[in-house]
């Protein structure tokens, strides 16, 4: 066995750089954040593949003294703090001092710097932690860096970068989220010496949402600005110590959602975040306008003392904990919902004034139908003053949006017979949580899944169909025993056999039913690239998708087999999906996950009423595949209960 | 509230009325039926789930005049019982209906909550046969989606009538083919764009009589359509989705025109739909013509195979193309006319089907393409 040994230093410090550099937006963040440290007003990144072969951050901010641009390279050197205290109640983004030496240990990097005051600036280049250069050079005021060949000495690292469009969205991704914490910096974000993304730095939060999400949703945005006010009633989970915090940004309108979490932009002291709070808190506020599952695109900004929070858990700073998690999540689950609400009212009195003025006959129904304007408690109307008296001062530039969102833009679905009474759309079916349901199966241990094995395919082709349970499960009967089927899943598990099989089995596409619209998606340009490595397994599977324009996918053919399931909004999902789960894989894996992404995508959904023909037809497809049993994902499709499993449940041995 | 009724006047206008209640548990004015009696003999039965409402209004002999809303049940009830007239009067807070030898008593509520129609006629009335409007709905409404969900708020589920001061354009897809019903004449003075939820579309048209001398007014209300005619007037919400410019989905070429005979290609469609379905829930046909037979062929990997061949008139370029043979039972069906003519450019262009019978209707079916 060999003997234990202290690492040698440069091994030490690869090992670090790991920690703090994951892949090149990592580089790409602490840059940023040192360039906002420094007060800079514009900031320029350029990056060449995807950051790959090449990142550069160029600010004006106020410049490193020419003495001290070597020692800035070195092991916790910072600026920034003195002491480990001064951790926790440091405004700044950085202090660890650990970013630029990571970064210079594992790549070529070059820095130059002039502050204000100096006649002239320096630069200094470093080889995997080795200075192999200085000098004295002409410079504007501020500082540029320059980092080639990242992970040049960590091929392990180097090889699990994914594909450039996938590192070229995360860099993108990133940059935009800084850009919404700081508005009134003029970002410039080039790609292979393409613009990609400007802003002009004027505070405008606009055309940044505009590019976050897209020009329709921007435009129907709601804005958040909440701070505990003393006010506030006792009794409500935000207490004492929320006095000094306030959440601003703005969520989108309910009628707009995604089935992930892309559209959701989470920032704590302008830095962005990941927090389960965040998460549950939106989610738990837009309940009441979309059903399980679905997310509420949003940009929501906590500012909070640095001693309640501790941002120290990682050395990305992308992690953060709370002293007081549950009035955080107080305070934002009431900002959202309150913002929420008093849009709606505004909707409706709106609505109220163009009839008034247009001279409108009287509404059939209005202050007649009790039922169809729960909204209008006395509690609502305390929110709409709440919301009005609670203080704009925050510091965070909020987003300046003026715009008026009109009633049409809201509501883009069905306008009933009597419109007046409505607000914004409710949903459409009870809220239905499947990890409830899950959970409290398991602690009772009620029901086994194993006798599923005993089911044979033609078994079940002409069942007595019971009926549906929670719009979620198939019940029926057969040869005295219960089935319960989950129709999402069986229906993932029919339609994935049915592409996949086609797509493997097949010489050519399987066939492809034209479209009378083709289906013009848009997304950001950077998606557009991450997407396209998909598009000929996509085609291959039966889609036919062009890119048209830098930001628009055309879809012209679907796979006949599931035409009359794929709509805007499930190829949206679809393509979303591999979004999140990017990643490069072999052509064989690509088709694989393409098509059970496809076929969760545009399966029957939980929640979807069925008739009894669909549940039939739901019933013998499954039953006729070969792996019927499992959903692409793994989860069963089918549970049977024997007469001995239901004698179970009356306790009869 | 006390009136005597014809029975047979009266389970007509139940019966139409009883349409528009709510099948849904809303537990509110939706699930019922609203009867209404005026001194000067006016009976009125109203009905509305929200999306649809209904009005119809008979002459009875009314006592004492009133409202009430009353369970749909009366429709049942009133369409067996046996007598010409029906007595109805509210006591307390039930119902009494009498007809023959038959006694019921329903439970009724207080007609305050049902909604109160507003003045719909402020704008101009557009006038049409209610047999054309009949024949329009019947052949376009059918192309629209018919599942619900999410979807529903989508081009996809309704049906587009664009009224202008030259024609009128009905229209409804579902994605993959299009049906285009034109109706020369002058409609508006400036082109008005109305989608009707297809649901309440295919109401509608079974409300219409197949009379080309009764004429249908609408009127364009409050986001509302209202159609008014004989002692009725119904009304639909709308749809606010724009639909797509479908004046570029019809080729203007035709390369190739078939004649065939409806029936016999309705047939034979319906017979390869046997195999073709029998796996697949989307069924694929492929029809080829050779010289004056047209063969459609169907394939179905494990189940079988199939050809059906066909007389027919090719003017042009033989014809191949692929597709859902569904789409074309659809039409087939719908249409009452003896032959059928299909113009054809590519494989992967569109198939159109028209009639010499009416030339101002177009059935677009996007083809499959199988490499």
């Amino acid at each position: 066995m060999a003997s234990i040994l202290k690492l040698p230093q440069s091994e030490i410090d690869k090992i670090c750089a790991g920690e703090v550099v994951e892949r090149p937006a990592s580089v790409v963040k602490e840059l940023i954040e040192n360039s906002l440290d420094a007060g800079a007003t514009r900031i320029g990144i350029a990056i060449e593949d995807g950051g790959k072969r090449m990142i550069s951050v160029m600010d004006n901010g106020c410049g490193i003294n020419p003495n001290e641009l070597e020692s800035a390279l070195s092991a916790h050197c910072t600026s920034k703090i003195r002491s480990a205290d001064e951790l926790y109640v440091k405004h700044s983004l950085g202090f660890r001092g650990e970013a630029l030496y990571s970064i210079a240990s594992i790549s070529k990097l070059k820095i130059a710097s002039r502050r204000a005051e100096d006649q002239a600036g320096a630069e200094i280049a470093v080889e995997a932690g080795e200075v192999v250069e200085k000098r004295i050079i002409a410079l504007n005021k501020g500082t540029s860096i320059e980092v080639r060949e990242l992970f040049l000495n960590t091929p392990v690292r180097r090889k699990f970068l994914r594909a450039k469009g996938t590192e070229v969205n995360f860099i993108t991704s990133m940059v935009l989220d800084y850009s919404l914490c700081y508005p009134e910096i003029a970002w410039r974000l080039e790609s292979d010496g393409k613009e990609s993304f400007a802003t002009r730095g004027d505070g405008d939060l606009t055309p940044i949402l505009k590019r976050v999400f897209d020009a329709e949703i921007a435009q129907s945005i709601i804005k958040v600005d909440y701070r505990h006010s003393s006010d506030l009633q006792q009794g409500t989970d935000v207490g004492s110590f929320a006095a000094g915090i306030s959440i601003s940004g703005v969520v989108a309108h309910p009628q707009y959602y995604r089935s992930n979490r892309i559209g959701q932009h989470f920032f704590v002291n302008r830095r962005p975040v990941r927090n389960r709070i965040f998460y549950r808190a939106v989610d738990d506020a837009c309940r009441e306008y979309m059903s399980a599952g679905k997310h509420a695109l949003c940009v929501l900004m906590l500012d909070i003392p640095p001693s309640d929070i501790d941002v120290n858990i990682h050395p990305a700073k992308q992690e953060v904990s709370f002293s007081e998690p549950q009035q955080i999540y107080a305070l934002i689950t009431i900002g959202v919902k309150r913002a929420i609400s008093v849009a709606a009212a505004e909707q409706q009195a709106t609505l109220a004034r163009d009839l008034a003025s247009d001279e409108m006959p009287p509404s059939p129904v209005n202050g007649i139908d009790d039922r169809a304007r729960p909204d209008e408690s006395d509690d609502r109307e305390d929110y709409v003053k709440e919301a009005v008296t609670s203080t704009p001062d925050n510091k965070i530039a909020g987003p300046h949006i003026d715009k008026e969102i009109s009633p049409e833009q809201r509501n883009t679905r069905s306008i009933p017979l009597y419109t007046e009474s409505k607000t914004l759309p409710k949903p459409k079916r009870p809220v239905l949580s499947i990890a409830e349901f899950a959970s409290e199966a398991d602690d009772k241990a009620l029901i086994s899944a194993e006798t599923v094995g005993e089911i044979t395919p033609e078994d079940l082709s002409d069942s007595q169909i019971m009926g549906q349970i929670g719009r979620t499960f198939i019940v029926f009967i057969k040869n005295d025993a219960l089935y319960l089927l989950d129709q999402h899943s069986a229906h993932e598990r029919i339609v994935f056999e049915g592409i996949y099989r086609n797509a493997i089995n097949r010489e050519s596409s399987p066939p492809r039913q034209g479209l009378v619209f083709p289906i013009l998606l848009s997304l950001r340009p950077d998606q557009v690239d991450g997407i396209k490595m998909y598009i000929p397994v996509m085609n291959r599977l039966g889609f036919q998708i062009e890119v048209f324009g830098e930001d628009t996918l055309l879809l012209r053919e679907v796979p006949a087999s599931i035409a009359e399931r794929i709509n805007i909004e499930v190829f949206r999902s679809i393509i979303e999906g591999f979004l999140v789960t990017g990643t490069e894989k072999s052509y064989n894996e690509m088709v694989k996950h393409v098509a059970a992404t496809t076929a969760c995508k545009c399966a029957i959904k939980a929640g979807d009423e069925l008739s009894e023909a669909e549940m039939r037809w739901l019933v013998k497809s499954l039953t006729r595949l070969e792996s019927s049993f499992t959903c692409p994902h793994g989860r069963p499709t089918l549970v049977k209960l024997g007469v001995r499993d239901v004698g179970k449940l009356f306790q009869r041995a | 509230m006390k009136l005597r009724i014809g029975r047979l006047e009266l389970d007509k206008a139940l019966g139409v009325v009883s349409r528009a209640v709510s099948m849904k548990s809303l537990g509110s004015y939706q699930q019922f039926v609203k009867i209404a009696a005026s001194s000067d003999g006016i009976v009125s039965l109203e009905a509305t789930d929200d999306e649809l409402y209904t009005r119809v209004s008979i002459e009875g002999s009314v006592t004492d005049e009133g409202e009430t809303l009353v369970s749909p049940l009366i429709c049942d009830l009133v369409s067996r019982m046996i007598g010409d007239e029906v007595e109805i009067f509210k006591e307390g807070a039930s119902l009494t209906v009498k007809c023959g030898r038959s006694r019921y008593q329903l439970v009724c509520a207080p007609a305050d909550h049902f909604p109160k129609i507003s003045d719909y006629k402020t704008g101009q009335a557009i006038n049409m046969q209610s047999s054309v409007l009949r024949d329009v709905l019947s052949k376009i409404t059918f192309c629209a989606y018919k599942g619900g969900g999410e979807r529903s708020s989508y081009y996809t589920s309704g049906v587009l009538f664009r009224f202008t001061p030259e024609y009128l354009d009905a229209v409804a897809t579902d994605g993959h083919r299009l049906g285009l019903k034109k109706c020369r004449g002058k409609f508006t003075e400036e082109t008005v764009d109305v989608m009707l939820p297809a649901s309440n579309a295919e109401e509608i048209m079974k409300f219409l009589p197949d009379d080309p001398e009764l004429t249908v007014s609408t009127f364009l209300s409050n986001n509302q359509l209202f159609l008014e005619f004989e002692n009725m007037v119904v009304a639909s919400s709308l749809l606010d989705v724009k639909f797509p410019d479908y004046s570029r989905v019809i080729p203007s070429e035709k390369a190739t025109t078939v004649s065939i005979d409806r029936k016999e290609m309705h047939d034979a469609l319906r017979r390869a739909i046997i195999v073709s379905r029998a796996k697949q829930h989307n069924p694929v046909a492929r029809l080829k013509t050779v010289g004056d037979v047209m063969t459609i062929f169907t394939d179905a990997t494990d189940v079988g195979s199939g050809e059906e061949d066909l007389p027919c008139e090719v003017t042009g370029d033989d014809i191949e193309i692929s597709l859902n043979p569904g789409y074309l039972v659809d039409v087939l069906s719908q249409l009452s006319c003896e032959g059928i003519l299909f113009y054809w450019n590519s494989k992967v262009t569109p198939l159109v089907v028209s009639t010499s019978e009416d030339e101002d209707y177009t059935y677009v079916v996007m083809p499959i393409r199988i490499e």
